[in-house]
């Protein structure tokens, strides 16, 4: 199994900034030179929220969009993990869903 | 050369950068509480925001040519926020102004990470760049590629 893919979370006043680590982006950027997809993703709290409300856990659409790999993929990387990345504090893990 | 004298050359270097900002078209404004040294720099058609930080050095002789230390925050360069941040390194050679590094706070993290430039001391990275014609590196990494990167700004029309 693969390293897990690590998904950085910047916190600031009007929502939350994900990113991926720059060791998960090495590890990827061989798809990434056939794949479009974004260096980042801003999410409001407010659109956190109303997401969340109607469809669950925001985490697997942001982690899908910043990698462009679909579930079984992300699986097979051996999941995914949400950090802070000044203290790589864990915020979600996917294994915990399982 | 007074204690202060590197608050002054900090402040410099800001005041620079911004002019350069100007210069090309792009409004600046600066924090009320100023706790570091960012510029906000503003298009005034559509209000696109970009959020710089300037480093200023003074340059001191190295091999053909000179090299200036600068030192930045582990947390800000490792924490990522929107708008992002953008790095400009700018030193100060005689009495010239050298050619500035302007550097993504993600592209320098990574710079950092994976190929080991700088290094890291109580929370603080320290980068010494060395200038040579028209080279620039960081440990063994070429930095010219971000010299004078100014192309997310261009000139606007007038």
């Amino acid at each position: 199994m693969m390293a897990k893919i690590i998904v950085e979370v910047g916190k600031q006043m009007d929502g939350v900034t994900f990113r991926l680590s720059p060791q998960t982006r090495a590890l990827l950027s061989p798809r990434f030179r056939s794949e479009q997809v974004p260096a980042s993703i801003f999410v409001s709290y407010e659109t956190k929220s109303d997401f969340e409300h109607f469809h669950g856990p925001l985490c697997e659409h942001v982690v899908m969009i910043l990698t462009g790999l679909n579930e079984q993929q992300l699986t097979n990387f051996g999941g995914f993990r949400f950090v802070t990345p000044t203290d790589d504090k864990v915020l979600f893990d996917s294994h915990a869903l399982q | 050369m007074s204690g202060k004298h590197h608050l002054y050359v900090g402040r410099a270097g800001q005041f620079v950068v911004m002019a350069e900002f100007l210069l090309r078209g792009w409004n600046v404004a600066l924090p009320e509480v100023d706790l570091g040294d960012d510029v906000f720099v503003v298009k005034d058609e559509g209000g696109d925001l970009f959020r710089i930080q300037v480093k200023t050095a003074t340059a001191k002789p190295y091999g053909q040519g000179y090299s200036a230390q600068f030192t930045l925050g582990l947390s800000q360069l490792k924490t990522p926020r929107t708008p992002d941040l953008t790095y400009i390194f700018a030193v100060r050679h005689g009495s010239q102004w050298g050619p500035y590094i302007i550097v993504g706070r993600d592209a320098l993290r990574t710079e950092h990470e994976l190929h080991r430039i700088g290094s890291e001391s109580r929370e603080k990275l320290l980068l010494r760049f060395l200038y040579e014609q028209s080279q620039v590196r960081c440990g063994q990494r070429d930095f010219t590629p971000f010299h004078s990167e100014w192309s997310r700004w261009p000139i606007l029309p007038r």
